[in-house]
């Protein structure tokens, strides 16, 4: 069960992403649910299964698009290995802690696949980040922080697994 | 060492297994990684798909059936202004000695699959070599250019869309008959290049595939002239062009496997021209009933 339930997160995270949130974009900037799934995991898990789940999420991602094959492995595996480890420092369990770490993580995220995709032109990232960035960290930060709170009460516990820091839970 | 390895420091070990691999997929050749991606994709994503399509099936195939029916008459009322045009500029061509106007083949596929992180545009269709298609064919959608076919296996082929760093086709002002070359930029923006600062280009002229380059055939809508500056060492213009196609939007495209004389025999195999007939004897109910 309890390797279960991540694989399911992130199946379905991948899932909606390729079905449902193409229908979900406004003006072309759609959220990013693999990121959710990783932070969800990866807060809820630790850094070992938040690595894991960001480098199979991500790879799932790159499946779709093969040019850059391993861009979205490579981001989300460090991501969820951050997110990870960084959850023994804050309280995870709160909707605000997860709006701010969900638009965070998507602004780093990007900030690392762009650097790679746009082959280091600088201006390039920039533009990409303020324009395709920042309206889908805000989207994907407010879908996220919906997933947190649907998925906490499945968990059976006041503090979900999906955001409970070590602080919190002692 | 190794208990060291996965034991107390098993987290770091991880994630430096995680960043080799995903570098090693990262420098594959790409045609690996496109046969690694399609293996892979379509064991993970074919359930979804399937379910997916059903649903939307389900819940659209009525109405869009019915409101086909109806844009099928209307266009086939337009073909037939269009067929006395063609005769005239068919022999006014052959009296000028110009070769005869050709018209593309098309194969309408069905998008099973598309790129599903928000900067890269790829899109997967349900055809394949069985289909008769190959590698650099280009790819249309009823508005405009879509891109063209990456690689192709039996059943599957990959399209490469315009919005991709690694695109650029030669495309011509409709108006003015200026070439260029569009290139993508970021979202949905496009840029032209090569074009001169006394070129004459303006802002909403249409742009269409030039056919220099012999990927792309002649005439195929591409986007509009947004924005026309002259750069700041005064040599070219920096023309700015937003494409036709939404290429988030998209759900069915048409792949131009070659371009055909313009006859109807030939661009309507016998089932088609068949249902063409029974279509045309049909348009007026099927007017009457879309416009209820």
């Amino acid at each position: 069960m309890s390797i279960l339930m991540p694989i399911l997160v992130g199946y379905v995270a991948l899932a909606l992403q390729a079905t449902l949130v193409p229908h979900l974009g406004i003006a072309g900037i759609r959220p990013d649910l693999p990121l959710v799934a990783t932070a969800m995991i990866a807060l809820g898990r630790g850094a070992t299964a938040g690595t894991t789940a960001g480098f199979l999420i991500g790879l799932g991602q790159d499946l779709t698009n093969p040019a850059f094959l391993g861009l979205n492995a490579l981001a989300k595996s460090l991501l969820g290995h951050g997110l990870g480890t960084l959850r023994e420092r804050f309280d995870a369990g709160t909707a605000a802690t997860h709006v701010a770490v969900l638009f965070v993580a998507t602004i780093l995220h990007d900030l690392l696949y762009l650097t790679i995709y746009m082959r280091l032109v600088l201006s390039e990232i920039m533009l990409a980040l303020a324009t395709r960035t920042l309206p889908t960290a805000v989207y994907t930060a407010l879908v996220g922080m919906c997933a947190f709170a649907l998925l906490a009460p499945m968990s059976g516990r006041r503090s979900s697994r999906f955001g409970r820091s070590r602080i919190a839970s002692q | 060492m190794f208990r060291g390895l996965f034991g107390r420091y098993r987290d770091r070990t991880l994630v430096g297994v995680a960043l080799l691999l995903s570098t090693l997929l990262l420098t594959l050749d790409r045609s690996l990684q496109a046969d690694l991606a399609r293996g892979l994709g379509a064991s993970l994503y074919a359930p979804v798909q399937a379910v997916a399509r059903t649903t939307q099936d389900l819940l659209f195939l009525r109405r869009e059936n019915r409101q086909l029916r109806r844009v099928v008459a209307t266009l086939n009322l337009e073909r037939q202004r269009l067929l006395q045009y063609r005769d005239e500029v068919a022999e006014l061509r052959r009296v000028a000695g110009f070769a005869a106007e050709r018209f593309p083949d098309l194969m309408p596929c069905e998008i099973v699959g598309r790129s599903t992180d928000h900067f890269q545009k790829t899109l997967q269709l349900a055809c394949g070599v069985g289909d008769s298609l190959d590698a650099n064919m280009p790819v249309a959608a009823y508005s405009g250019l879509v891109g063209r076919v990456r690689n192709v296996t039996r059943q599957r082929a990959l399209v490469e869309t315009l919005a991709s760093p690694d695109m650029a086709v030669s495309v011509r002002d409709q108006r003015s008959a200026v070439v260029g070359i569009l290139r993508w930029v970021r979202g949905n923006q496009f840029r032209l290049d090569r074009v001169d600062a006394v070129e004459d280009v303006l802002v909403g002229d249409p742009l269409v595939t030039s056919g220099l380059g012999g990927v792309y055939p002649r005439g195929i809508p591409v986007g509009v002239v947004t924005r026309v500056e002259v750069s700041l060492d005064g040599l070219f213009k920096q023309v700015e062009v937003r494409p036709h196609v939404d290429f988030a939007g998209l759900k069915d495209v048409f792949v131009v496997r070659r371009v055909v004389d313009w006859e109807e025999k030939i661009l309507y195999p016998p089932e088609q021209a068949r249902l063409l007939y029974q279509l045309q004897a049909h348009e007026g109910a099927a007017l009457q009933e879309g416009g209820d």
